[in-house]
């Protein structure tokens, strides 16, 4: 089992790398500062605490008099994410911004040739009112080679999570 | 046992020789939104639906054009595509994504993905005005997120939507977990999955399921 400080090292070397290397459109997109923020916030857990409980009695000889007490409460307290945490995070975001778009573009493809077989569809893409051109085209070779091409980081960033996250369920793979 | 070295290499390289094309910023919102609207399309096969695709004059497209951004029905931008529903001895229904329609207020509310009865549609088609919310069986709000920012006000804001178009079934969907969502939504008995992804099979089987209960209905209600 590792330990929460090679967690720790992995999470920091991938992190400077992708605030070094990610595309611009990428960083635009909130990629992975959007990720650095959530790790930030930390996580909110659930925490009994012991708290002062003044409370006022009235005697009728000796008048209005202030007991002091305490008493246990339920509060919202924010902890730091451990090693293994932040590294889940962060798998889980390049996993989302990497692995997943090739995947979904499959699913695309693969659903309207298996329950619309007669169609003729070669190609998909995306446009909006504003512009002639699509945002985004591809057919089934370019989403063929783009599966392929994150079929490796999927395997390994099971390998990580299995090695060294917090979790030990993989992504499943294509 | 692999070093956190060895791994971090690993990763690097092969983050380095991806391709630019079909990442989260080049296309991940717009990829989840088609990706649920293929999940529909599968609950909807899986019920027994003859599933057929057409562009906005009603031809059988070579290229699917889909919206990148919400538009009406009715615009003419594109060969804008959508998916033809047929189940035995039932109305026609469309399945379309990224349009507008309007709510019982009258405002228009912007469906991710919507699937509505194709007399509403076309009528809405030639006549250049919004399908009614009472004729839109089913929508789905999705939200690609790459960190957990799927706050509280985007909850929120689905129940104010689901209020304001009432009839049907309305799903919430997005990429990563949020307790204060699954909170809200669950305590108001509205329907969600949150953590939704190619990457999770177990939890697109579940969603699936729930499209295929909608359609379940819809046919039961006419046959």
């Amino acid at each position: 089992m590792a330990t929460d400080a090679e967690a720790s090292e992995l999470f920091k070397l991938l992190s400077e790398n992708l605030a070094q290397h990610s595309r611009p459109e990428e960083k635009a997109a909130g990629f992975p500062t959007g990720i650095d923020a959530e790790i930030q916030a930390g996580r909110q857990v659930k925490v009994k605490l012991t708290v002062p409980a003044d409370q006022r009695t009235d005697d009728a000889l000796a008048g209005p008099r202030v007991t002091q007490s305490t008493t246990r409460a339920e509060f919202v307290q924010r902890r730091d994410l451990t090693g293994k945490e932040k590294l889940d995070i962060l798998l889980d975001g390049i996993g989302l911004a990497r692995v997943a778009p090739p995947r979904m573009a499959s699913k695309i493809l693969e659903t309207i040739g298996a329950i619309s077989p007669r169609s003729k569809l070669e190609n998909v893409s995306f446009a909006d009112d504003l512009s002639s051109d699509p945002r985004l085209s591809f057919g089934p070779q370019e989403v063929a080679t783009a599966v392929e091409a994150v079929g490796e980081l999927q395997r390994l960033l099971n390998v990580a999570r299995s090695e060294l996250g917090a979790s030990i369920e993989p992504m499943s793979e294509a | 046992m692999v070093t956190p070295a060895q791994l971090y290499n690993a990763i690097s390289n092969t983050l380095a020789g991806l391709p630019a094309n079909l990442t989260s910023a080049s296309a991940g919102a717009d990829l989840y939104e088609a990706y649920i609207w293929s999940l529909v399309l599968e609950a909807a096969h899986n019920e027994g639906a003859a599933i057929e695709f057409r562009d906005r004059r009603g031809n059988v497209p070579a290229t699917f054009w889909f919206r990148t951004s919400p538009s009406n029905i009715f615009s003419t931008a594109h060969d804008y595509c959508h998916a033809v529903i047929a189940f035995p001895d039932c109305p026609p229904l469309e399945a379309h994504v990224g349009i507008y329609v309007a709510g019982r207020s009258q405002v228009q509310h912007e469906c991710d993905v919507a699937v509505l009865y194709q007399s509403e549609a076309e009528t809405c088609r030639t006549s250049n005005a919004l399908p009614r919310s009472g004729k839109v069986l089913l929508t789905v709000e999705c939200k690609y997120y790459l960190d957990s920012n799927i706050g509280i006000n985007l909850g929120r804001s689905f129940l104010g939507l689901i209020h304001d178009i009432y009839n049907g079934d309305r799903y919430f969907v997005g990429t990563r977990e949020s307790q204060s969502v699954s909170k809200l939504l669950g305590k108001h008995n509205k329907e969600f999955e949150l953590g939704l992804s190619p990457l999770e099979p177990r939890l697109e089987g579940r969603l699936r399921g729930s499209f295929e209960k909608t359609f379940r209905d819809f046919r039961s209600s006419w046959t």
